[in-house]
């Protein structure tokens, strides 16, 4: 069995090739957060009255996943998410026993005797031991299942299944919810690649301080309300280009700040000595993939900075990937069948 | 030694498997598998260590220990500004007061002017 899991900050995905529906792959889908609940006599019929599963923690109950928006509405607390700025919480046991019930669930069980399972890991890959201790976390929750775990980047994975028709060569994006992943390859071999620690979070994050978008518990206590701010863009579909209205056009200008970071990061591994040495001059296609990319006006903006930063010339095409929210764990699943064809060559060798 | 019969290709069940893995992965690579989404099975009801850190708050508005007291300046330049405050609304209220003599001179005026002519009637009536 061959099977992929994408740990991202607003969601965890896995995919797999299910030997009783060949020629579809099946998906998990479940959201990062959970929704904090009184541990009430009350609160805990009305979660088994609706079959809401749930946890019992010293003190409240938790919903994990996509049942906790259904169970949002029993809490005055917006809901936490199960990584705090894209790394595993080291001051959250629960959040951390979460993410092993989700992963346990998330992973059909293995077949064969050699299962490989290729997950991303959310943050910023540098040599921090913060990275590298959840690095070690996740891959241990996907070893306990019964997998040899290989880690990869999200952007790497991305450009496998997004970059076919360019030979796999180019620039591919990924704009998450935490960080922005950015890889430069060249057939299917990552010459450089970098990550950021921005995403779209911060956007919603700057934009509901600024409009004062809270909610308050019991206490008097004041939270952002992130939710608030990702369902106005889902229902007023934005455009960056066309901003109307004060919110529109602040948001539209937290992207040009967070595009424009990424248009250096870009320009910086291009004038890098292993994408000059492969490359030269060579035009090369963009593809952008991630939820954040999914706003109208996304590809125009870019562009913009692109030709802002005086990198236009060296860009043939950016182009936004056909499913932007789920390339990141179709092409980690791509990676995984290559390794594993690998491996079988290397021990029939 | 040529033979007498062409040579027919052998095609073993490797390569014929090995055509498949390809053709799959092609698939996969162009992203033409349709995906099936899932429902997550979670347990009903789990038992997890710890506290729960919950959403990081905002701000925390420290509770009032009493109710504070009216804001009001008692100071003597905020006097000085009622004095001023207080001789311009005399001012105001002055000025409806003087017109409201001026009305009841001239309603007095008026009065007497009618007994005047009530008199005059009342005198040709007896003469």
């Amino acid at each position: 069995m061959i099977c992929a899991i994408d740990f991202g900050s607003c969601c965890i995905r896995s995919v797999f090739r299910n030997p009783r529906t060949p020629g579809r792959l099946s998906m998990y889908a479940e959201k990062s957060e959970y929704a904090l609940i009184p541990d009430t006599g009350h609160h805990r019929r009305s979660l088994a009255d609706q079959q809401i599963p749930f946890a019992e923690c010293e003190g409240s109950l938790a919903v994990v996943g996509n049942n906790a928006a259904r169970a949002q509405w029993l809490s005055r607390v917006p809901c936490t998410p199960l990584f705090v700025e894209g790394a595993v919480p080291s001051d959250d046991p629960p959040a951390r026993q979460m993410l092993s019930v989700l992963t346990e669930a998330m992973l059909p069980p293995v077949d064969a005797e050699r299962s490989l399972c290729v997950l991303t890991v959310p943050g910023v890959p540098d040599e921090s031991q913060r990275v590298q201790k959840n690095a070690e976390f996740l891959s241990r929750l996907v070893r306990m299942r019964g997998y040899s775990p290989f880690v990869v980047n999200p952007a790497e994975a991305s450009l496998l299944a997004t970059c076919h028709d360019a030979t796999f060569t180019g620039i591919s994006i990924v704009m998450g919810a935490e960080t922005t992943s950015v890889c430069i390859a060249r057939y299917g071999i990552s010459l450089a690649n970098e990550s950021i620690a921005i995403g779209s979070n911060w956007i919603d994050t700057e934009v509901a301080r600024q409009f004062q978008v809270q909610v308050w518990d019991g206490e008097g206590n004041s939270f952002i309300d992130l939710e608030s701010i990702r369902q106005w863009k889902q229902q007023s579909c934005p455009h960056l280009r066309n901003a109307v209205g004060d919110r529109e056009r602040m948001m539209s200008r937290l992207y040009v700040v967070v595009l424009d970071r990424v248009t250096r990061t870009v320009a910086q591994l291009l004038q890098s000595t292993p994408v000059r040495n492969a490359l030269q001059r060579q035009k090369l296609a963009v593809m952008l993939s991630g939820g954040a990319t999914m706003i109208e006006g996304f590809a125009s903006l870019l562009t913009e900075r692109f030709i802002e930063h005086e990198i236009a010339e060296r860009i043939q095409s950016i182009r936004l990937a056909p499913d932007p929210a789920t390339a990141v764990v179709r092409g980690a699943l791509i990676f995984g069948e290559l390794e594993a064809r690998a491996l079988a060559v290397e021990e029939a060798a | 030694m040529l033979a007498s019969k062409p040579i027919q290709p052998v095609v073993s069940e490797s390569v014929v498997n090995g055509a498949k893995d390809l053709s799959d992965l092609e698939d996969l690579l162009q992203n033409r598998l349709p995906i099936d989404l899932c429902q997550v099975e979670l347990p009903l009801r789990v038992s997890l260590f710890g506290r729960p850190a919950g959403p990081r708050r905002l701000r925390i508005d420290a509770a009032h220990s009493r109710v504070p007291a009216p804001h009001m300046n008692m100071s003597s330049e905020r006097r000085g500004d009622e004095s001023v405050t207080m001789s311009a609304q005399r001012s105001a209220f002055e000025m409806p007061l003087q017109e409201e003599q001026a009305g009841e001179k001239k309603s007095a005026a008026t009065s007497a002017s009618l007994d005047r002519a009530l008199h005059y009637l009342q005198d040709r009536t007896d003469t």
